[in-house]
């Protein structure tokens, strides 16, 4: 359970790796004190896809690694260490027998060479691996991380329902008053001697109402006639649009906990976003970048992580991969199936508008961080991207591009009296923007 | 008497045939076979009634939504494991380079996801300097060829046992060679030229390895006259490097150069910097030859000469200059005064002309050297000292090898890179064919990449692989060195044939790391930084590497004994002074029929007879796609065919279209009998025939469609017929032939008579004189002269003032535009191949261009002209002016004709008359002035060609993508986009149109949007040049120029405003996008 809970917490750690790794670097120049701190900070940033602290990954288990290691040459352990974290290659082809021979204790699996790290940070590094980690760090403590599904919210009831309830009810109220009416009124007949009324039929009634209300009686027809047709409208317009299609995975990957709880961003896994049309699926080896360490999920335990593995081939006991030479199987496919599906004639761009335009991920795509299974959150239709197109103001600011076609268009659209610089100003309805 | 030009695009629009007149009125053949592509008779007699069709309607449509509510599911499969240079959607580009032994170019391949989808032509490199044609850019499609050889295979008892392991066939291959080789016997080791310092180190270690190993190096279109009359005379058995962009005056007699002749993707490159009139002078085209030619089409004077007039005009012209030589009778009065022109001209820039020949006759060779010579030009406009190395191929070795073949002397044979059996003349020497001589082999191994002629008379296959899947590196030119990399692991359990040489020698070592250790041995690069960087350039000058340089070296003297070559020339070659008089005396013309073989700038040598791209690319003079003819003149077809009437009575016999099929010849030389049909061309010499090699491949049968034609095409028929036999035994590409007619007929699919321009001034044209001369070419009477229209109140008006539209908003943001020079324009084709590979333009086959239906976006009209005066033009509209074609068309006559070419691709009218006739507003502009087509709202009503003045609109009238074979079994033959593997070459970017859609020219807005969104991402406006479309990209003249017509700097909103520059069919007021430049002559008088 403590393995599980540490585990948790250097997942989220993972998520703000670049933050932080940006954060340290600033920092870390201006203390030239040995912070364990501060180290820890760029262990998190920088190691732990490799190291634990008390569990061999890649590499082995570095708690107690100051005392153990023979300087040799260096001197003293920690010089040792500096020199090794700054580059390990370069120790090894010294000579350095200790080195040499922790290489070949770890499968002559190549350690990254840390040659981009300040002395001040190697020295805040060495000094964390003295003191080993502190409890009191930003994750949560024992007990308080909550790992099940974030609530999402009940679908609204849409106005139409209430109104066809509503109407529905007051058809059976008239109904009933009406048959209470006439009952008042063959008591009071009886009582004057007249004769009693014969208890029409609803649809008799219905006709004898209608005919005496023609005016009240065609506007409810219309009415009812264009619900009707709204209906049948909204009903064909809906083919081909599966909003809120939720389809099953392959691996019941929990989108809430790896974006929401642990906070990882979007673009981490779907890094293609910036660069491409697609945002990519991430491939099995960004999912390896933790999960060499993280084997545990915190709702299905080993049962879905598993799955990742059998695809491609890594064995957890024995951290290597089980195949012949020892790399990713390349066999096996992962069939994710495609959530957001445009047709085939339709070209979208997530750089253009992830890059160029700062659109955020959710817009489209919804609270995907609040999402345990991935849905579709917008209709995808030509409609609502045209919207969004007539709608958005073109992020200009500080891109060159811009500079010119702004200026003309403002000039165009002179005589326009709060003259937005939108998207449909410059081309961004025409039909060759996304068909071709 | 005033003179004036016509254009015309064939005979039959000269003289206005009716067919023709009835058939320019159509956008669209007429006569829409539908019951033949409804090829069930029952589905014709179908008993389906009125009640019953709507019964069907109505299910279907309710069938059809509610398949629709169902969610389709869509896989999304990740890599496991990404490499790290690839994402998803984000194209890479590799250097590399294209040789087969006929073409070379530095290219870029642009691949999507792994798999090559485009090729470029590499700006680094100083020999083509981007330069990339028709042949190497389709290149790419015959990766996913599904025809290639898969796997080893070995013919045991007569059957080919495929599939076979590669160490199996590598140790039977290795034991059968050293036995072969301890037994005294000679293995040879048959290649096209290499010029691949790695490829010969590999051969010479199998000789190493095998005693008894020769290597001979042959080339089945070969150009050993140059190098025996530079080993003659320069004691170098090499080409020289030519240099067309230096020279004021050329001369071709015969070579076609900006078509096939040796390096041509190079000489256009340099043709087209000094075709641009606006420099201080342009060059003088002067050509001499046979048939109409690619190059003779761009001439500014060009002449006929019989094929055995070659010598005796290149001795006309080298006592014209000043050489002691006498002439040998023979030649027109007409090619003798433009000789004595051309003549007077080269002496007065002596030292800055070229003078080149395309016989491969070294003793006409040699006057050329003599006259060059005598002009200075060596050392100014020819190099013979960094010479280039793309020929090698030496007929005498060859037919020296055929011959000991033949005697049974040579023991194995590999034969690499050439298709002998196919591409070698019906005789060699004194002996038989290749075929005959190559059974006499105990050990024949093939290491072409398929079964072809050559392979299926060999024991073994090995396949090899196809240069996209292989390591090799060049050396075209002294200094100059050029790799190629793979863009593609292997498709197929291939291997590259100088791996399998240097595994059969004992050498285990990848090509790949081999070219790699020889270039660092070597000392050519040195370290691993090095060597990336020439591999991610794909070119690497090193002047200072002796060690890795092929030499130049001195031909084999030919055993005289075995081949007796009957040059004119042999006996001076061979003695040390070089007697030009004997030379020259032994040129002889009769009046009897030659035949010149020549190639075709879409076919090339034969190999890539299987590429459907360059199967319908349309010939540049003749526009016939799908087959190989006998072009002979007009006047010969009507006295061979008696063909009597005159006008157009007579010239409905030489009329070609789809219901006109082509009459057939058999022609006769070396003891084989072609049947050719006869392609009528204006330009023929009298009496010759002109006939295309690279046809007739046995691999081509199945792909012509047979069994659609209800006969008309004989079953598993070749495409074309295969013309090398007729070469003669000393490999002239000429022959004397005995013809015969018959009363067969062949139907030939043309698109010269489609999309015509109904006879209004579409192209201009001015002499270089005129447009030096003229301040105002737009003004009444000038060059460029801009027509004017009358307004209601009889006001004379510019086109662009009167308008029936509202002005489209063109000036926010870009207006992407072109301007085309049809100056530097020499018709090749590139773009057209360039843009079908860009654009996914589908092939539809011969009997589909037989109905007007290709599908290029890009065509080039080619428009032939003479000189007519008044009295003419009104004879010539009285359908009767056959007489006149005789003046214009006679070789004698000063009055040749002149050809224009003109890439018409949509024009992106802003103005369009297309888009106010949409019915469902499938085509609308956009504001950055692109006529958009947006194929899933088009219904296919066809409104839009109709309405297009320029004939660009192209409708889809099959499911030409479709996978579905059974329904549509005839595309599958000859589109790419029908197998799985062939599928691989589509673009992404761009959608694939299904049927009843209209599509045309894009102006590739999928790169204007990538371009685009580059800018914007990294923060800067749009560069001029760094969008550009796949025409402008792949023309090696530069004649097609895009950009941003509102960026004032940029190149084409300059250019549109020079005084050259006009816009087609200016009068309608369409406002076109697509500015052409005037076509401005060298010539003295106006033409």
């Amino acid at each position: 359970m403590k393995l599980y809970k540490r585990t948790m917490r250097k997942i989220s750690s993972i998520s703000s790796l670049l933050f932080l790794l940006a954060f340290t670097l600033f920092f870390a120049s201006n203390s030239f004190a040995q912070d364990a701190k501060a180290g820890e900070k760029i262990f998190k940033a920088n190691c732990t896809a490799c190291h634990a602290w008390d569990k061999k990954v890649l590499g082995p288990a570095l708690q107690g690694v100051p005392e153990r290691v023979q300087a040799g040459a260096y001197g003293d352990a920690d010089s040792w260490l500096k020199a090794w974290i700054k580059d390990n290659a370069k120790v090894r082809a010294s000579g350095d027998a200790y080195g040499n021979a922790v290489f070949a204790a770890n499968g002559n699996s190549v350690m990254n060479a840390f040659g981009f790290l300040s002395d001040a940070q190697l020295n805040d590094v060495v000094a964390y691996l003295h003191v080993g980690p502190t409890t009191d760090n930003n994750g949560p403590k024992p007990g308080e991380f909550d790992c099940s599904p974030a609530q999402e919210a009940e679908a609204d009831y849409s106005d139409l329902y209430l109104l066809l309830i509503i109407i529905g009810i007051a058809t059976l109220i008239i109904v009933i008053f009406s048959g209470v009416n006439r009952s008042m009124r063959n008591v009071n007949n009886l009582k004057q001697g007249l004769s009693v009324e014969e208890g029409t039929s609803f649809w008799d009634a219905t006709g004898k109402w209608i005919k005496s209300h023609k005016k009240l009686s065609s506007i409810i027809g219309l009415f009812l006639v264009l619900t009707l047709a709204k209906i049948g409208w909204d009903a064909l317009a809906g083919i081909g649009v599966y909003e809120g299609y939720a389809p099953k995975q392959p691996i019941a990957f929990p989108h809430d906990l790896h974006a929401g709880k642990n906070e990882i961003d979007c673009k981490y896994c779907h890094s293609a976003a910036r660069t491409s049309k697609t945002s990519g699926i991430p491939s099995a080896n960004v999912c390896m970048n933790c999960h060499k360490a993280v084997q545990d999920g915190c709702r299905t335990g080993k049962t879905e992580i598993q799955k990742l593995y059998d695809y491609i081939g890594w064995n957890p006991d024995s951290m290597k991969y089980m195949t012949a030479d020892g790399k990713m199987r390349t066999d096996t496919v992962i069939e994710w199936v495609k959530v957001h599906n445009l047709p085939d004639f339709v070209y979208f761009n997530h750089s253009q508008h992830v890059e160029v335009g700062k659109v955020a991920c959710q817009k489209c795509h919804g609270e995907v961080e609040k999402m345990q299974e991935v849905k579709q959150f917008s209709e995808l239709t030509m409609g609502w991207c045209v919207n969004c197109h007539r709608e958005t103001e073109v992020n200009f600011a500080g891109n060159d591009y811009y500079l010119k076609i702004h200026e003309d268009a403002k000039k165009e659209f002179k005589h326009k009296k709060d003259f937005k610089f939108t998207v449909d100003k410059i081309g961004g309805l025409e039909c060759a923007k996304c068909h071709y | 008497m005033t003179e004036t030009k016509k254009y015309w695009k064939g005979l039959d629009e000269l003289t206005a045939a009716p067919q023709f007149v009835e058939q320019s009125q159509k956008e669209f053949a007429e006569h829409v076979p539908v019951d033949k592509f409804l090829s069930d008779s029952e589905a014709t007699e179908s008993k389906t009634h009125r009640r019953d069709f709507l019964k069907y309607l109505g299910f279907s449509i309710t069938a059809a939504s509610l398949a629709a509510c169902e969610t389709p599911v869509v896989k999304a499969i990740p890599y496991l494991n990404k490499p790290e240079e690839i994402t998803p959607g984000v194209a890479n580009y590799y250097a590399s380079t294209y040789f087969d032994g006929y073409d070379f170019a530095g290219i870029v391949v642009k691949t999507r996801e792994g798999r090559p989808i485009h090729i470029k032509g590499n700006k680094h490199s100083q020999i083509t300097g981007g330069a990339v044609n028709a042949r190497v850019n389709s290149s790419v499609l015959e990766l996913y060829d599904a025809k290639r050889g898969k796997a080893p295979a070995k013919k045991v008892a007569g059957t080919w046992k495929k599939g076979l392991e590669w160490s199996t066939v590598d140790k039977e291959i290795s034991s059968q060679l050293s036995a072969v080789s301890a037994a005294g016997g000679k293995i040879v080791v048959l290649t096209g030229t290499l010029m691949s310092p790695s490829s010969e180190k590999a051969i010479a270690e199998l000789a190493a390895k095998y005693p008894g190993t020769e290597h001979v190096v042959y080339d089945p279109i070969s150009s050993a006259g140059i190098l025996r009359a530079n080993a003659a005379m320069f004691s170098k058995s090499a080409i020289p490097a030519y240099s067309f962009d230096k020279a004021k005056v050329i001369v071709s007699i015969s070579a076609d150069f900006l078509g096939g002749w040796l390096n041509s993707n190079q000489y256009a490159a340099q043709y087209g910097i000094t075709r641009k009139p606006d420099g201080e002078w342009m060059s003088k085209h002067y050509q001499f030859e046979t048939k109409l030619s690619l190059t003779g089409s761009n001439a500014d004077v060009r002449a006929t000469i019989k094929p055995s007039e070659n010598g005796i005009a290149a001795a006309y012209l080298l006592k014209a200059v000043g050489g002691s030589v006498s002439v040998p009778a023979g030649l027109s009065e007409g090619a003798k005064k433009k000789l004595n022109k051309a003549a007077a001209e080269l002496k007065a820039a002596a030292g800055h002309s070229l003078v080149v020949a395309g016989s491969n006759d070294s003793g006409v060779q040699l006057l050329v050297n003599a006259i060059n010579k005598q002009l200075g030009n060596y050392g100014n406009t020819i190099d013979i000292e960094s010479a280039l190395h793309i020929r090698k191929g030496n007929d005498v070795d060859f037919a020296a090898m055929v011959s000991q073949m033949a005697s049974g002397s040579v023991g194995a044979v590999l034969i690499a890179g050439v298709n002998p059996v196919y591409s070698s003349p019906a005789k060699i020497g004194d002996k038989g064919d290749f075929k005959t001589a190559l059974s006499k082999v105990k050990l024949k191994v093939y290491l072409g990449d398929r079964l072809d002629e050559t392979g299926a008379e060999c024991d073994y296959i090995c396949p090899d692989n196809h240069y996209l899947e292989s390591w090799n590196d060049y050396n075209p030119a002294k200094g100059h060195y050029n790799i190629a990399q793979p863009a593609i692991n292997k498709l197929f359990s291939t291997r590259q044939w100088q791996e399998s040489v240097l595994t059969w020698s004992g050498n285990s070592t990848s090509f790949g790391d081999y070219v790699q250790s020889h270039w660092s041995t070597a000392g050519l690069v040195s370290g691993a930084a090095a060597w990336n960087e020439a591999v991610q350039h794909g070119v690497y000058i090193g002047h200072a590497a002796p060690a890795i340089v092929v030499d130049d070296k001195a031909p084999k003297k030919a055993d005289a004994a075995n081949v007796e070559m009957a040059m004119a020339s042999a006996a001076a070659m061979t003695s040390n002074e070089i007697d030009l008089n004997k030379i020259a005396s032994g040129f002889k013309t009769s009046d009897k029929w030659e035949v010149e073989l020549y190639v075709k700038a879409g076919m090339g040598d034969g190999r890539h007879a299987l590429n459907p791209w360059l199967q319908e690319l349309p010939d540049p003079i003749t526009k016939v796609t799908w087959d190989n003819y006998a072009t002979m003149n007009p006047e010969d077809v009507k006295e061979l065919f008696n063909i009597k009437g005159e006008g157009y009575e007579g010239h409905n016999e030489l009329y070609l279209g789809e219901k006109y099929p082509a009459k057939v010849i058999t022609v006769t030389a070396n003891g084989v009998t072609l049947e050719l049909p006869v392609y009528p061309l204006p330009g023929q010499a009298r009496k010759t025939i002109s006939v295309a090699l690279g046809y007739g491949r046995s691999i081509t049968s199945g792909i012509a469609r047979e069994e659609w034609q209800g006969g008309l095409y004989k079953e598993g028929a070749l495409i074309g017929v295969n013309a090398f036999p007729l070469i003669s035994k000393d490999f002239l590409f000429s022959n004397t032939v005995d013809i015969a007619t018959t009363t067969t007929t062949y139907p030939i699919a043309t698109t010269q008579t489609h999309h015509t321009m109904m006879g209004r001034k579409i192209v201009n044209e001015t002499t270089f004189h005129t447009f030096k001369n003229t301040a105002d070419a737009k003004a009444p009477g000038a060059y460029n002269e801009q027509e004017l229209l009358t307004d209601t109140y009889g006001k004379k008006k510019k086109p662009e003032e009167l308008d029936l539209w509202e002005d489209q908003g063109i000036g926010l943001g870009h207006r992407w535009g072109m301007v085309i020079d049809l100056s530097t324009c020499i018709g090749c084709g590139a773009c057209a191949t360039a843009c079908q590979s860009e654009n996914n333009v589908p092939v539809v086959g011969k009997d589909e261009v037989r109905r007007s239906r290709e599908m290029h976006w890009i065509r080039i009209d080619r428009y032939f002209s003479s000189h007519v005066n008044d009295e003419k033009v009104t004879e010539l509209d009285q359908l009767n002016s056959i007489a006149e074609y005789h003046t214009a068309e006679v070789p004698d006559s000063d009055d040749n004709l002149q050809v224009v070419y003109q890439p018409v691709m949509c024009q992106h009218c802003n103005h369009a008359p297309c888009e106010t006739v949409c019915p469902v507003a499938a085509t609308t502009h956009s504001q950055e002035g692109l006529n958009q087509m947006a194929y899933n709202r088009c219904i296919g009503t066809r409104y839009c060609a109709n309405n297009c003045p320029f004939k660009v609109r192209r409708f889809n009238w099959f499911q030409y993508d479709s996978l579905n074979l059974t329904q549509y079994p005839d595309f599958n033959k000859i589109n790419p986009a029908h197998d799985d593997l062939g599928r691989m070459v589509l673009n992404p970017d761009v959608v694939v149109r299904s049927r009843g859609v209209i599509e045309k020219c894009s102006m590739c807005v999928q790169r204007i949007q990538h371009g685009k969104l580059e800018a914007k991402k990294a923060g800067h406006a749009v560069e001029d040049g760094s969008i550009e479309t796949a025409c402008a990209e792949a023309c090696p003249t530069h004649a097609i120029q895009f950009g941003d017509l509102n960026d004032v700097n940029s190149y084409v909103s300059k250019a549109s405003k020079e005084q050259r520059s006009y816009t087609m069919l200016d009068e309608v007021g369409v406002k076109p996008n697509v500015y052409y430049q005037t076509k401005v002559r060298n010539i003295e008088q106006e033409a």
